[in-house]
């Protein structure tokens, strides 16, 4: 694993508290996940965004998302899915104001991923935030 | 200094919670801050706004920002910049759910500014809030 989870939710047991949450992963020889957070049936998540501290330079295709699913999996780009991996900045995720999200309908365990491209890489770090908060009946 | 620190983060020393901090500014007859809060390195911003709550009658050029350094320092909007200062309205920052803000690097007291125009105030009333979280390692 190319990375750690960093920030855990302050009151991620708490229905109706906001929380934050994140990780951060850097670059790999193979395709990699971090965990940012397992999140339970009915949380809901109000924004997510990922920040580029490195850019990552192992050539065309090399990708950083924040989804769920296994490393490979469609839905790895859920969360976040447009990121330009050469170059440092913030970037926001499909929810927004304006694109709020559904409830999530079973519990899911939340990944920033990182795959390389048809280079080598030798830098490139990032981080990933979710902001989510547990609701009453969990689903 | 023509205001007052009103609403203090609940959670400000707890990383993964998200906290709101609010300050109040009233017209004066010099530049004038009041500090919204003092925010560890590695935070992260959420969202920022000003409502302004009755308008400022100093002229052209007066201005009401919210963001950090000394009283006449360029960066005092580095967090809220444009805001209408005759209008009472809520007026939104530059940190929006389509441009996250990038993790604070060093920790930053944030202040609401205001600067007189060109002529005397009489009138003048905002509130700014800042929505934040500190993280895990603060930077």
């Amino acid at each position: 694993m190319a990375g750690t989870q960093r920030t855990r939710a302050y009151n991620a047991k708490a229905a109706g508290a906001v929380n934050i949450s994140e990780a951060e992963i850097t670059f790999s020889a193979a395709a990699a996940r971090v965990l940012v957070e397992s999140l339970p049936a009915g949380a809901v998540i109000l924004r997510t965004w990922v920040e580029v501290l490195t850019a990552f330079n192992a050539g065309v295709s090399n990708l950083v998302t924040m989804g769920s699913g296994a490393i490979g999996a469609g839905t790895a780009d859920d969360y976040v899915a447009t990121v330009t991996e050469g170059t440092p900045g913030t970037y926001p995720g499909v929810i927004t104001d304006a694109a709020p999200a559904a409830a999530l309908a079973a519990a899911t365990d939340a990944y920033l991923y990182y795959t390389p491209g048809n280079s080598a890489a030798t830098t490139g770090k990032a981080r990933g935030f979710i902001v989510w908060a547990r609701t009453a009946a969990n689903g | 200094m023509a205001g007052t620190q009103r609403t203090r983060a609940y959670h400000g020393k707890s990383a993964g919670a998200v906290s709101i901090s609010e300050a109040e500014i009233t017209f004066s007859a010099a530049n004038a801050r009041v500090l919204v809060d003092s925010l560890p390195a590695g935070a992260v911003i959420l969202d920022a706004w000003i409502d302004l709550k009755v308008a400022f009658n100093a002229g052209t050029s007066n201005a009401v920002t919210m963001g950090w350094g000394d009283i006449d320092d360029a960066t005092d909007n580095d967090i809220v910049e444009t805001v209408d200062e005759t209008t009472p309205a809520v007026y939104p920052g530059v940190v929006l759910a389509s441009a996250p803000m990038a993790q604070l690097t060093t920790a930053r007291d944030v202040y609401l500014y205001y600067k007189p125009g060109d002529a005397a105030a009489s009138t003048g009333q905002a509130r700014g809030y800042l929505v934040w979280a500190r993280m895990a390692a603060n930077g």
